[in-house]
Formats: structure tokens, sequence, C-alpha cells
């Protein structure tokens, strides 16, 4: 997948050493709700171009695990964790929000177990909206003509005017990859993308991040499916907020 | 994100709700629906009505009415020297200050004067008692016919026994043997007003409308010096002047004909002695375009004099209050539909923060969500404010149809009593979208602050 950042200019600059294959880096992270310590310090590296499947306990706290290195647990008054997180060579609690938002913008795509598709923007609208919060958004005709190649890469190319309650759970979910792929992004984090889809249909998303696997994406899957940790390169298991395994699928 | 990208986001967003969009805006609608029709309505009575009756740019310098007006010194002054007069002095006093662009020294006639006319409109003549002043000829501006407003009375007027003897349009004043024209008269808008709004109605006469140029002007009328039909008092010769319709004028006594000064100080003169003849009964000090009255009135007062009190800060003051009244009303209004602003964006947000939460998460910032929401309720501002202001004028327009045709005619009544100042427009609209933006504030700032994942798991 080649670098977005020379189109880019206000996306924060890639790190400096392209040596280091180091995508994200978590060192020590600790996260309390209240009184309850989710996260009891979590060391987790992952390289460019590795698939991570990400498992554990419902209320392991690998949904927080992955806000967190996504950059969405912030709010006015700062990261509430502790420890460190360096998402592309850099330390997410020293950026601004403005950065932040820019750098996810870029180069982080989102897939979530609800979709979360917006009801009243049509299919290909719900592909555009990261272009609305570009620094420097894309013009209309070339955003719409990568929109639709979004769309066509997802396999829902003739869907560009459905709204999100015209799909099955399978097209929405395929309208939100498509989304989070709008502008080629580093990195995809996705929580239980196939929780909400039968057999066949998760099977078919599967296929659809192996393929883009394949293409160069780095991707991190939250997931409670064994055949989906099956498809990826490597399997991290968080329990009592600790990660307790890390372990290299057999080939 | 650009002006673009926000616009159509923020258009698509108010739109998949229109109705409560649209109840949003209808409650800043009637909050500024009220407030407009109010303000327009005090604006329109200052404008149309009030600066009518009670021009803003003049005041009338009289005599001091009692010895408190004058001060200690002014008191002592009068003990001394009886009382002040308005002589020649005061007028250059006055003349010389800045702010005063012109002053005109009026007289009344200090004895009876009884007249009869008015076949033209009447039918008949009138016989009535005539309050007749003087004004500087240099006072009216205002066009008039057939005869200049002007002292035609001078050594030059041709010897003459009988009318015959005179140009046409003058008649011979036997008393002095000399032909003169009539003297011309002029009237205050004031007379005709009440004489169309009640005077007319009540004894079945015509109105006066567009009137001057065809029935009025030119009208004659007889004056008989020293003689009443009310007293028996009696002072000097009696004799007959001709009087000439030839003007309105704001510069004519409000009830009475105004002619030009140096006939009445002459008649004053014969009739009334020479100490009438020098003193004016008040003076009509105009001030400068943009400038106000106050310092005028101070250097007034400080010289000993009085300023006739025409009511006009009465009426000023009864005007605001009500508009104060109704305004308070209004705002109260407002203050409803601030709140309701303030509560259909708390329930908005609650309702969207997945949806702001997915805007985060491809990358909004904490600015693009506030300026998303601050961008809708600016939207309802204009549209309550446009509305409002619709709904305002056509109220408006249906209770000046109302008054034309159902009202009888009164004094000074206005063709329409609303004036949607342009400032009124501008200001309203802006007002509108401070109200609005203030009762978003709140809730778009603790929507931009929240946490994209906590607003993602909400549930
Ligand atoms: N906003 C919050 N406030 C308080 N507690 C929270 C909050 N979010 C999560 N938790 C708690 O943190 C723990 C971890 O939650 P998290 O959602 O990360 O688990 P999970 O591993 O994703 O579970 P699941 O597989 O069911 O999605 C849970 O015990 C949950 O109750
Ligand atoms: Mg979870």
């Amino acid at each position: 997948m080649p670098s977005e950042s020379s189109t880019v200019p206000t996306a924060p600059p890639r790190p400096s050493d392209q040596a280091t294959q180091d995508l994200i880096t978590v060192s020590n992270l600790r996260k309390r709700f209240g009184d309850t310590e989710v996260l009891r310090g979590i060391d987790l590296t992952i390289q460019r171009g590795e698939m991570v499947a990400l498992t554990g306990r419902s209320g392991s706290g690998k949904s927080t695990l992955l806000h967190i290195i996504g950059g969405l647990d912030y709010r006015q008054g700062g990261h509430s964790y502790e420890g460190k997180v360096e998402l592309l060579g850099h330390d997410i609690a020293q950026l601004t929000d403005a950065a932040l938002s820019a750098l996810r913008n870029r180069h982080i795509g989102f897939v979530f177990q609800a979709f979360h598709l917006l009801a009243h923007l049509s299919c290909l609208d719900n592909v555009l909206l990261p272009n609305a919060f570009a620094a420097s958004p894309l013009g209309q005709a070339e955003a719409e003509q990568r929109a639709q190649l979004a769309l066509e890469r997802v396999g829902l190319g003739d869907k560009r005017r459905s709204r999100p309650s015209e799909l099955s759970g399978g097209q929405k979910q395929r309208v939100a990859i498509a989304r989070a792929l709008l502008f080629r992004p580093t990195l995809l984090l996705c929580d239980e993308p196939t929780g909400n889809l039968d057999d066949y249909t998760g099977q078919q998303i599967i296929e659809l991040f192996q393929e883009l696997h394949r293409d160069g994406l780095t991707l991190l899957l939250v997931t409670h499916e064994p055949r989906v940790a099956q498809a990826t390169t490597r399997l991290v298991r968080l329990q009592s907020g600790r990660i307790v395994e890390t372990e290299e699928p057999a080939p | 994100m650009t002006i673009r990208q926000a616009g159509s986001l923020l258009v698509r967003s108010l739109w998949r709700a229109p109705r409560a969009f649209a109840l949003s805006v209808f409650g800043i609608g009637v909050g500024i629906s009220v407030l407009g029709f109010f303000l327009a309505l005090s604006l329109g009575m200052q404008k149309r009505v009030l600066s009518r009756i009670f021009p803003t740019d003049r005041l009338e310098v009289v005599p001091p009415k009692t010895s408190v007006d004058q001060g200690a010194l002014g008191a002592l002054g009068s003990l001394l020297g009886g009382s002040r007069q308005l002589g020649d002095e005061v007028i250059a006093t006055l003349r010389a200050h800045p702010d005063v662009l012109a002053v005109f020294p009026r007289m009344k006639v200090a004895f009876p004067v009884r007249g009869w006319g008015g076949e033209r409109i009447v039918g008949r003549p009138i016989y009535t008692d005539l309050p007749i002043d003087g004004i500087d000829p240099a006072a009216v501006s205002e066009a008039t016919a057939p005869w200049a407003f002007k002292d035609y009375v001078s050594a030059e007027n041709p010897f003459c026994t009988e009318d015959k003897n005179c140009p046409s349009g003058w008649y011979c004043s036997w008393d002095i043997n000399k032909c003169e024209p009539p003297v011309p008269v002029i009237v205050s808008p004031t007379i005709l007003e009440f004489y169309n709004g009640s005077f007319a109605r009540m004894y079945g006469l015509p109105k006066i409308s567009g009137f001057l140029a065809n029935q009025l002007r030119g009208m004659t009328a007889t004056a008989e010096l020293g003689k009443s039909f009310i007293s028996r008092r009696e002072s000097g010769k009696p004799r007959q002047r001709k009087l000439v319709l030839v003007g309105v004028s704001d510069r004519a006594q409000p009830f009475g004909l105004t002619v030009p000064l140096p006939y009445v100080k002459r008649w004053n003169a014969e009739y009334a002695g020479g100490g009438a003849a020098q003193e004016y009964s008040s003076l009509t000090v105009q001030v400068r375009p943009g400038k106000s009255v106050t310092r005028v009135v101070e250097l007034v007062r400080k010289l000993g004099y009085s300023i006739e009190d025409n009511g006009a800060e009465q009426a000023g003051l009864a005007v605001l209050l009500m508009t104060a009244l109704f305004v308070l009303v209004s705002l109260s209004t407002l203050v409803v539909a601030t709140l309701n602003v303030a509560h259909t964006f708390f329930r908005a947000i609650s309702e969207r923060r997945h949806e702001l939460g997915v805007m985060r998460a491809v990358g909004a910032s904490q600015r693009d969500i506030l300026i998303l929401l601050l961008g809708e309720a600016v939207c309802i501002g204009v549209g309550g404010a446009l509305s409002g202001l619709v709904v305002s004028w056509l109220a408006a327009q249906g209770i000046d149809f109302l008054s034309k045709t159902a009202l009888p005619d009164f004094p000074f009544k206005p063709s329409s009593y609303f004036w949607f100042a342009p400032e009124l427009v501008a200001g309203l609209l802006l007002f509108s979208v401070l109200i609005c933006l203030l009762g978003a504030l709140w809730p778009a700032r603790a929507a931009a602050k929240q946490s994209p994942a906590e607003a993602l798991t909400a549930k």
C-alpha cells in the first residue's frame, strides 16, 4: 500500500526511522474505570504488515484497549490512562486533539460490531464521511470516485445511493469497511467486525480482511470467533487486564 | 473541515429531522415576531406620528414663566428691572451658539381681532375671533401661492381711494389710502389634521385632502383689527384687512393663523402700545442637522428663559414605557425559546452520541464537532428570525389595513404604524442567532468534549 503522506501535508510525519517497523507500541498500559482496574500493565507491539487477533473473555478489556490504541479514549482533560501508547511513532498523549484527529483521519480505519453508519446519509456519503473532516479534503469528484472504488472493493458498487436501513447486516459492515478504507489507511482497528453477522457473511468479511492484509494493510481484530483468530498471523489473549499469551498460529 | 463540507453535513443533518428543526425554529420565531412587532410599532410611532406632532430638531423659547424658573439671579433681575423680555440681544446670543442653525422670532397679536370667511369650504362664512401671530418670513421655506409669504406694505405702495385704483388682486386699505395685496397667511398641518380628523366629521364637512394646490390656496377672509365677537374690549380705531391663505407650514402656530412678522409689529405698535411691538412672544430655535437640542436648552436656561413644553418628552416617555413593557414580554418568550433550543440540543446530542462518536473516529476534531453543532444553532437562529420577521411584518400589514379600512380618521392618523428599519431587521437577525448560539453552546461543548470511546459505546 503506497504511503499517503506525500499528498497529505497536514498529517503527522511518519516516524523518521523507517527501519523500525513498529506501528503500535504499548508499554505498561494501565486503565481504570472508577475503582476497577481494567487494564493492568499491557505491553504490546504490532509491526507493519501484521494481522493480529485480540481475544479474551467478555469484559476482559479488549474494546477498551482498542479504543486507547486508536486514540479514541480521549477527552478535553487528556487521555485517561497510565503508561505509554505510540502510534506510527507518535506518543498519542503528546498530540493535540487536532493532530490526533488528523492522524485518525488519514492513517487509521475503524470497524465496529454495530457498524455505526449514519442513517441519514446514503452509502456513498457514509463512505465519504472521513473526507468531510480531512484537513485538505479531496475535491468532490475525486472523493466520490474513490468512495465508489472503495464500495466496489467490498462488493457494493451498486449500492451507492442506498440508505443503510435498506441494507443487510453484512452489507452494512462492508459499507463501514469501505468508509474505513477511503483514505487507504495504514492501520485497520476492528472491534468484533463479524459479531453481528451469520457464518457465511462473516466468512466473506474475513476473506476481505485477508485480501486487505495481503495488500499490505496492518489489522488489529478484536474477536471471539476462533475462525477469525485462525485467519490472522498472530493471536493475543487478554485475561484479567494482562496479556497472558501471544502466539503465532500454526501455519 | 471546510465551510463547504460543514455546510453539506449541516443541511443533511437538519433535513433528517425536519419536524424537530421546524419546532425549534417555531419557538424562536414566535419570540422574534413578538419582539419585532412591538419594536417596529415603537419605531413607527416615533417616526410617523410623534415626530410629526413634536419636531425634535427645534425648540420654542418663551419668557420665564415663574421666578423659580429663572433661578436666584433671574428672580433678582426681575425684581430690579421687571420681567425679562425676548428681545434682539437674546436672538443674537442664541444665533451665536454653534449648534443653532437659525432663530426665528414670533410675536402674537396683542389685541382682539375678529374675522369672517371660509365660504369656499363650508358654503357660508364662518364668524370667529382670530388668534394671529407673526413669524419672521425667513422661517418659512415651503412654497407659497398665490402670494409670497412676506411683508407687502411699504412707502411705495400706490395711493388709492377705491379698490379700482389698485393692481389686480390688490385692494385699497381705505384707512391709509394705500393699495396692498391681502395679508399672506400660513396655517399649520396640525390644524388641518384636526379639521380632517374631528371637525369635518363632526359637522359633516368635506375633508381637505391633497388640498392646498387647488382648494384652499388663495382662499380669502376678512379680519377686523381691534374688535372681538367675544369680548367688548376695543382698542384703537377698528380697521379691516384682507387675508389670503398662501400655504401650509409647520412653522405656523398649531391653532391659529400666522402672518409675516412685520404686520404684527406694526399692528401691535398701533393697538397695544410701543412696548408690545418690541417684545417677542417666543423664539423658534432650529438646531443644526444631527445636533441635539440639549446644549441649546442649557444656554436658554442660563440666560433665564424658559422652553415651551410641547409634551414631546412625556409622549416620548409614554411610548418608551409601552415599548419597554412589550419588549419585556417578548424577551421572556425568547428566554423560553432559548431554553427550548438548549433542551432540543441536549436531547439531540444524547440521541446522536453514536453519530458524533463515529465522526470523531473518522477524524473529526472537537472543534469540528463544535462547529457542526453551533452551525445547526445558527441555522435555527436565522430560520427563526426570518420566519418571525415575516410573521410580524404580515401582522403589521394586517393592522395597517384594518386601520385604513375600519378606523375613522383621527388627527395624525398615519398610513402605517410600523417601521421595520433596516437596523431593526439586522439587529433581530443577529439577536436571534446569538440566543440560539447561547442555548446551544453548553450542550455543544459538552458533546465536543466527551470521549469518542464513551460516545461509541453509549447505550
Ligand atoms: N465507560 C465505562 N465505565 C465504566 N466501566 C466500563 C466502561 N467501559 C467499559 N467498562 C468496563 O471495563 C471492562 C472492560 O470492558 P470492555 O468493553 O473493554 O470489554 P470487552 O473485552 O470489549 O468485552 P466484550 O467482549 O463483551 O465486548 C468491563 O468490565 C466494563 O464493564
Ligand atoms: Mg468489546
